[in-house]
């Protein structure tokens, strides 16, 4: 630093009293030209910097020193907005609702599952008052047994029904000896006897309903479900 | 004899006196058996509306009263009920006294009984007093005093006229009984109970699936029947009024045909357990079972007869189905019918003597027969158009209920024992099927 007289350039009287400066004060009166400017922005500077402090400090000053580094988020205040009366109030969805993601959908691996509906299968018929498996049946039956065999995992209820000509009873155990029949003989074609259970229906559900040869033809019949698990 | 007795004019002073008492003189009794001896020979009776002691009546029910009773009356097959336009000339009412009656002028148009009744109303309940008189010796022969609700108005009239026909045919009338059937009129197949002339229905299961063969306990508390209500067909008994239905027989395959023993504690019934359909017998309110059939064929419907010792049911072991009848140990079987077309639903009358049947008549369909119960002079009952089936008997054997197509849908019809006075007894929408006649 330059020294004029016993002054730094750009000291202040006061910081040169506290340097330990023993002349007079009239000697630190005198400054230069470039000593006065510098000594000027620093008191600028210093200036500006002290109001601002003063400011954040008493602003800062509730919430401890240092809230003034982390100011907490206030709340926006609520605002009504009013709004024209020919429109209706929208209405809140509930807020009960839970929402997540679902995956997609596995790919299935072949075979598993129910991929077919055992009623696919063709029914047979069967004459009157009688149970036996006729040459017809018999074709159906062996594709149905293929069928069958293809979908182990899927059990069947053979359903045996009736025409209307004899008593409910009757057709009841009728029915039950077509199911029967019908289990049988897919039994002697490899069918697992496991996959079959029998129920009988009598005359009560005809697919028909005429009174006549024709309908009574169709009624007499088994025909294949699903059974249940 | 003419004239009154001295002992009948203080029996005729008691019983105006005291509640529900009979009266009957020996000698009435005798002459009324020779009267159901010879056929034709009906009483001629008088049922005029019943009066009521207070001059104001606001919804007479004198009327209705008169009215069952002589439904019923002339249900019976005993009676010919007199039209009022046969009464005598100047009658309108009965005086409410009773021993204000003019038997002369009755006799005078060959009235051979009356009834006279009076009802009064008090506090919502239904007080009816009736009284039988006998025209021609100018006496009354029986006298009741009924008081109960005023919803029970028709069981207080069917009573008295049970009453009535058991005085003079020694046996208990049938007005009080009902029948169970089966009705698709919901949508689904349920049982229904009526009265037997029609009225009252209502609706006892509410399965929502196939109920089947409803059949009455032997002291009408409760019926049994077939349910597919969990999907397959299985044995309930359920009360009459339609509470506490419990699972009987749940056998893998049929449990069907339930028919119930005299005693009333053992089912005979069809069950599929050992092979193909057989006849059983099974506890109604415990496990133990026996079998009674032992054939590969399809045996099945059973009917006890009334003395328990016997099964008649249907079997096509002969190549078709036909009726045949075993001991309840097994032993004794034998065919019974005979005529060569298919046979089924035997109904043992409880008479014992005739067994009741249907036939599957070519060109004709299905149509009722009767015979005796060892197979001899099969009777056909009913003809086309229409197929007329399941026949059940009145527990007095002198009626049949059944099911006919003659209209259309199937709907329940009663006739008497020889086929005659055929009556529609349901309207429900649907398929009315399947009847059975309480007790």
């Amino acid at each position: 630093m330059v020294k004029v007289g016993c002054y730094q350039v750009g000291m202040t009287k006061l910081v040169c009293r506290l340097k330990g400066c023993a002349m007079p004060r009239e000697h630190c009166a005198k400054t230069s030209e470039e000593g006065i400017g510098m000594r000027k922005r620093k008191v600028l500077w210093l200036w500006t910097v002290t109001v601002l402090a003063v400011v954040l400090v008493g602003t800062g000053c509730a919430r401890g020193p240092l809230s003034v580094l982390f100011p907490k988020r206030e709340k926006e205040p609520v605002v009504q907005v009013s709004r024209p009366p020919s429109r209706p109030p929208i209405v809140e969805r509930p807020t009960e609702i839970v929402e997540r993601r679902v995956a997609p959908p596995a790919e299935e691996p072949p075979g598993r599952g129910i991929v077919w509906d055992p009623t696919d299968l063709s029914p047979i018929h069967f004459e009157f008052d009688k149970s036996r498996i006729t040459e017809e049946a018999r074709v159906i039956l062996q594709g149905n047994a293929e069928r069958i065999k293809q979908n182990p995992d899927v059990m069947i209820q053979i359903e045996g029904h009736c025409d209307e000509r004899g008593t409910n009873e009757y057709n009841l155990a009728l029915g039950l000896r077509r199911a029967r029949s019908t289990r049988e003989y897919l039994i002697n074609l490899g069918v697992d006897p496991s996959k079959l259970t029998t129920i009988s229906y009598g005359e009560e559900q005809p697919v028909d309903p005429r009174h006549n040869e024709e309908a009574w033809a169709l009624n007499r019949r088994a025909q294949f479900g699903a059974a249940e698990q | 004899m003419r004239g009154k007795s001295l002992l009948s004019k203080v029996a005729i002073g008691v019983s105006g006196l005291v509640l529900m008492t009979v009266i009957s003189g020996t000698s009435a009794v005798e002459i009324s058996i020779e009267i159901f001896g010879q056929r034709g020979q009906r009483i001629r009776i008088a049922i005029p509306d019943f009066v009521s002691r207070s001059a104001l009546v606001t919804d007479d029910p004198g009327r209705k009263i008169a009215k069952i009773i002589a439904y019923d009356l002339d249900f019976s097959g005993y009676f010919e009920v007199m039209d009022p336009i046969q009464y005598p000339p100047d009658f309108l009412r009965f005086d409410p006294n009773p021993a204000r009656i003019d038997y002369a002028r009755w006799r005078g148009v060959q009235a051979r009984d009356l009834i006279h009744g009076v009802w009064a109303a008090r506090r919502g309940e239904l007080e009816i007093e009736c009284r039988l008189f006998d025209v021609q010796e100018g006496r009354q022969i029986v006298g009741k005093l009924y008081k109960g609700e005023t919803k029970l108005l028709r069981e207080m009239a069917h009573r008295f006229a049970d009453d009535v026909v058991l005085y003079h045919s020694g046996r208990q009338g049938i007005a009080h009984t009902k029948i169970a059937f089966t009705s698709t009129s919901t949508g689904a197949k349920e049982i229904f109970v009526c009265d037997y002339d029609g009225d009252s229905v209502r609706q006892l299961t509410n399965d929502g699936s196939i109920c089947l063969s409803p059949a009455w306990s032997p002291d009408a508390s409760r019926i049994a029947y077939t349910s597919y209500k969990d999907g397959n067909p299985d044995l309930y008994v359920i009360n009459a009024d339609g509470s506490l239905p419990q699972l009987v027989a749940a056998y893998h395959g049929l449990n069907t045909a339930p028919c119930w023993s005299p005693t009333g504690d053992t089912l005979a019934l069809t069950l599929s357990i050992d092979g193909d359909s057989e006849i059983y017998l099974k506890e109604v309110d415990g496990k133990r079972r026996r079998r009674v059939t032992y054939s590969g064929a399809i045996d099945t419907t059973p009917s006890f007869s009334p003395d328990g010792a016997r099964i008649a049911f249907v079997s096509d072991r002969s190549g078709t189905p036909q009726i045949w009848v075993v001991d309840i140990d097994g032993r004794n079987l034998r065919r019974i019918s005979y005529q060569g077309g298919r046979s089924f639903a035997p109904a043992w009358s409880p008479l014992g003597d005739k067994i009741a049947y249907v036939v599957d008549l070519p060109g004709e369909g299905l149509q009722i027969f009767v015979m005796s119960a060892d197979g001899r002079n099969p009777v056909q009952l009913t003809s086309g158009p229409g197929w007329n089936q399941r026949p059940s008997w009145s527990p007095n054997g002198t009626h049949i209920v059944f099911s006919s197509t003659r209209a259309g849908r199937a709907n329940i019809y009663t006739m008497r024992a020889d086929g005659a006075d055929v009556r529609r007894v349901s309207f429900l929408s649907g398929e009315n099927e399947s009847p059975a006649w309480s007790r």
